[in-house]
């Protein structure tokens, strides 16, 4: 499988991100029915056909820009975007062999992984490094071993350590979080991470994704997709910089949605490390414009019946009560039998 | 006891004797000193003693120090500021051995910064007690530029570090010891959030 | 390397003794593939035929766990088990092929803690060993005070010496001074943590010294000798969703007559540590012998739940949730 990399996107200031019809027909769609609500949709993450599921960490076609963009972030705000408990070392090595050993077996032709003992050899042959190393031993390696490997990798990732019974945050990089900040939410326990999200505690979800997460097992990992919308294909919308950001959410019309309004699916393919005994969360964001989604007429249909009818309390969490109209009314053009006058029904069915 | 709908504000104690303790320090501040006493009562019964920190630090004025000094114990130290006792707390558990427990009462952000001079000795929960006492203040970070505010208790203020006008988010990070505020107009310029005093 | 039906299927490349009593066997893939990755204090199951049946005893990982081009694992003899440790050291031979699980650890070194005080007594040394492994990464100061029965036992010991110098306190019996548990713990700065694995004697004179001395469950760790937990009287008791009648005979756990009988259960220690075989009971006529470490005293007074890998019971009549 041969990728055509987007060498120079940018996903600031201009904004010359785009999406080929190849990427857009292989991101994982979020919405399995037309209303949305929180449920426990994990799934084992086994290879499934040859889109977002094919590999344990998918690549696409904006690896090169996307990994320049998270560069430019850390290098913008040092100690603000990746941050780690002093314990978690052998986290972080369990994270930097399970990326190293999932790229080179899922992608070959760009990477390449060598092991002798404890010396190990690794090429990334699409950002031009050929690194040797001594496993176990930061000293050999130019940034902390959590922030090498994924400073090579897409998606934000967040390492979490098991102890009494739950989850902690215990480091993380994150160039694409979505409103929080990581210097606040490190240290923090699943219940206190999960505070801000209105009604999932209510309907009993997160101790029994806990209680499920506790029991994962090593090389048994999980996959779930989450999402949200955004304003402009922008990667960083931290908490930090929501003075930035936050006024994008002001402009969007029901004529522009569709090229402005972005929705962002996330995919979360969970592991349990070995040695460290830590949870990786990773957090691979697509970006796919309303118009990208009006490509395939029934995700669009699909899309404009959850944006309609989704619950209030979720609009405000993620953060587009401003412009949810403008995008449900840019989207109605591709649902004609739930136009406005059958709002009512749609709401009580 | 403080009991409000914010899932990452912590749960606190009430301070008892904690079994099994060969050696007990309270720590208190302000109008933390009532449980101070309280506690220094039932160790009494059990035929103990602990070492007394106490800081005159109060955000409502009370103080307990007249009271402690009635009380038999093993020292009392009194500090004038808060950030004096934590910095001492923390040099007498460096030389502190296995057995020890630790008591802790006062406003939410002496708990929260006394938390952070203990995880560091990796002292758990069944090793630590924290009873919260007086107004329900609170120590709140920017996140824009890191500065951190004692006292608030507004749910919208100004910023004495980047000068922006903050709205608090009813988040809490044992990390910071803090909450989380965030700039209050940020969609469109000087469209502010309703002016609200914190947990009423 | 292939895993088929969760289990790895491994290549003996080396057979060793390294007491009277014990065998230090070396398992590589048969096709040089790394073996998965794991932390200190892990243990792995090994499946042992055993004529209609399958015997899975389980042995801590004694090799490092930053190195994976294979595994130890030490077996010691003993002679009244129900047999698995003796066709280990009798039938098997280098080059033949076993099947083990993938490693779950339930003995994981505190990533917190300011000091690992570990107290070690014969073969309970095993996890230890990959534990003092996993700490050559870090700047954690730790002792090693481990226990033998004598000189000719002391082996492993005497190799962890010479990688760890004076970290690591030998007790040979006829030797050395005897290991003063207490004195081990004493005076110890806050952030310290035991852990303890030997016989039971050990284990719980550890627990005594360490609660006396003011510290906190939370900075106790043990893992007992799993393999001898299993035995005892023969008794019959019934699947409450099947009906099928399950006899347990002296040799075998509860989870081994179900498994013996064609039926599933989850389990992972089969050691009564974990919890992962909790099974509510549903009638009782006579005692449950709770032997594990999981369930609480209540539990155990109440008698509604049952850890199978290693409790047993003496009854006219017992039904249980599977």
């Amino acid at each position: 499988m041969t990728i055509k990399f987007n060498r120079d996107e940018t996903y600031r200031d201009d904004y010359t991100f785009a999406n080929s019809p190849e990427t857009i027909a292989r991101v994982p769609f979020p919405f399995p029915d037309d209303d949305y609500m929180y449920s426990m949709n994990l799934e084992p993450h086994v290879s499934v056909g040859d889109g977002a599921f094919r590999a344990a960490f998918d690549i696409d076609e904006h690896y090169i820009s996307e990994c320049r963009d998270r560069a430019i972030t850390l290098e913008k705000d040092p100690g603000m975007h990746y941050v780690s408990a002093p314990h978690m070392m052998e986290a972080q090595w369990d994270l930097l062999e399970l990326i190293m050993e999932s790229y080179a077996r899922d992608y070959p032709e760009y990477f390449t992984l060598e092991r002798e003992g404890r010396n190990w050899h690794w090429v990334n042959r699409l950002l031009e490094i050929d690194d040797h190393f001594t496993f176990g031993d930061p000293a050999t390696l130019p940034f902390e071993p959590m922030e090498y490997i994924t400073r090579q990798a897409q998606g934000d990732w967040v390492l979490q350590e098991e102890r009494d019974g739950t989850l902690y945050w215990g480091a993380g990089i994150a160039t694409q979080r979505a409103d929080y900040s990581l210097r606040f939410n490190l240290g923090m326990s699943w219940e206190e991470f999960h505070g801000p999200v209105p009604l999932v505690k209510e309907i009993g979800m997160l101790d029994r994704a806990l209680k499920f997460l506790l029991r994962l097992r090593i090389g048994h990992p999980v996959r779930r997709l989450n999402w949200s919308l955004t304003v402009n294909p922008r990667l960083e919308v931290s908490a930090e910089s929501l003075p930035e950001w936050a006024p994008d959410r002001t402009i969007v019309t029901p004529e522009n949605a569709g090229k402005r309004v972005y929705l962002r699916i996330e995919l979360q393919p969970l592991h349990r490390l070995p040695r460290s005994n830590a949870i990786v969360f990773p957090i691979r964001t697509y970006l796919l414009s309303l118009e990208d989604i009006a490509t395939n007429p029934a995700w669009a249909r699909r899309m404009h019946r959850v944006l309609k009818t989704l619950n209030q309390e979720l609009v405000d969490y993620k953060g587009f009560s401003r412009y949810r109209d403008a995008a449900v009314e840019w989207l109605s053009q591709y649902d004609k039998e739930h136009g406005k006058e059958d709002e009512g029904e749609r709401k009580a069915g | 006891m403080l009991i409000t709908g914010i899932k990452s504000r912590p749960v606190y104690d009430l301070l008892r004797p904690l079994p099994g303790g060969k050696r007990h320090i309270v720590a208190g501040q302000g109008s933390g000193g009532r449980a101070m006493l309280r506690l220094l009562d039932e160790l009494a019964d059990l035929g103990q003693q602990a070492t007394l920190l106490y800081s005159e630090e109060s955000f409502s004025g009370q103080n307990f120090l007249a009271q402690l000094q009635q009380q038999p114990a093993v020292e009392l130290r009194v500090y004038a500021s808060n950030q004096a006792l934590l910095e001492d707390l923390k040099g007498m558990l460096g030389q502190a051995r296995m057995g020890t427990r630790l008591y802790l009462t006062g406003s939410e952000s002496f708990l929260g910064t006394a938390m952070q001079v203990y995880t560091a000795f990796d002292m758990n929960r069944d090793e630590v007690l924290r009873e919260h006492s007086g107004t329900l203040v609170r120590r709140v970070w920017c996140v824009h530029c890191d500065t951190y505010t004692e006292n608030v208790t507004q749910r919208v203020y100004q910023c004495p570090g980047c000068d922006l006008t903050l709205v608090v988010r009813d988040h809490y990070s044992r990390r910071l010891a803090a909450f989380q505020a965030v700039k209050a107009d940020a969609e469109v310029p000087g469209e502010l959030p309703q002016a609200e005093e914190l947990d009423t | 390397m292939s895993l088929n039906n969760g289990t790895l299927n491994l290549r003996v490349a080396r057979i060793e003794a390294v007491t009277p009593e014990i065998k230090r066997f070396t398992l590589v893939s048969p096709d040089g593939a790394h073996l998965p990755a794991f932390s200190g204090g892990s243990h792995v199951v090994v499946l042992i035929p055993n004529g209609q049946n399958t015997l899975r005893n389980p042995y801590s990982l004694m090799s490092s766990p930053y190195d994976t081009s294979a595994y130890q694992i030490a077996v010691r003899r003993v002679e009244d088990g129900r047999g698995g440790s003796r066709r280990l050291h009798e039938s098997v031979r280098e080059g033949d092929l076993i099947d083990i699980t993938p490693p779950v650890n339930l003995f994981p070194l505190v990533k917190q803690a300011r000091l690992h005080l570990f107290i070690a007594g014969g073969v309970g040394i095993t996890p230890v060993i990959s534990q003092l492994e996993e700490l050559r990464l870090s700047k954690v100061p730790f002792e090693l005070h481990y226990a033998v029965r004598g000189p000719e036992h002391a082996r492993l010991g005497e190799e962890l010496q010479r990688i760890y110098g004076g970290q690591v306190h030998l007790y040979r019996k006829g030797v050395d001074e005897r290991l003063d548990i207490s004195s081990v713990l004493a005076d110890r700065p806050l952030g310290s943590h035991v852990y303890a694995c030997g016989p039971d004697s050990m284990i719980d004179a550890t627990l005594d010294c360490a609660r006396a001395l003011g510290w906190t469950d939370s900075h106790i760790h043990f893992e007992r000798f799993l393999e001898q937990s299993s035995g005892g009287e023969a008794f019959t008791f019934t699947l409450g969703r099947s009906g099928a009648k399950i006899e347990v005979s002296p040799d075998q756990s509860m989870l081994e007559a179900v498994e013996a009988a064609g039926f599933e259960m989850p389990y992972l220690c089969r050691g009564g540590a974990c919890g992962h075989c909790e099974t509510a009971v549903l009638e009782l006529d006579g005692e449950i012998l709770h032997t594990d470490d999981w369930l609480s005293d209540e539990d155990k007074l109440a008698n509604k739940k049952i850890m199978p890998c290693v409790s047993r019971a003496k009854c006219n009549h017992l039904v249980i949730d599977l």
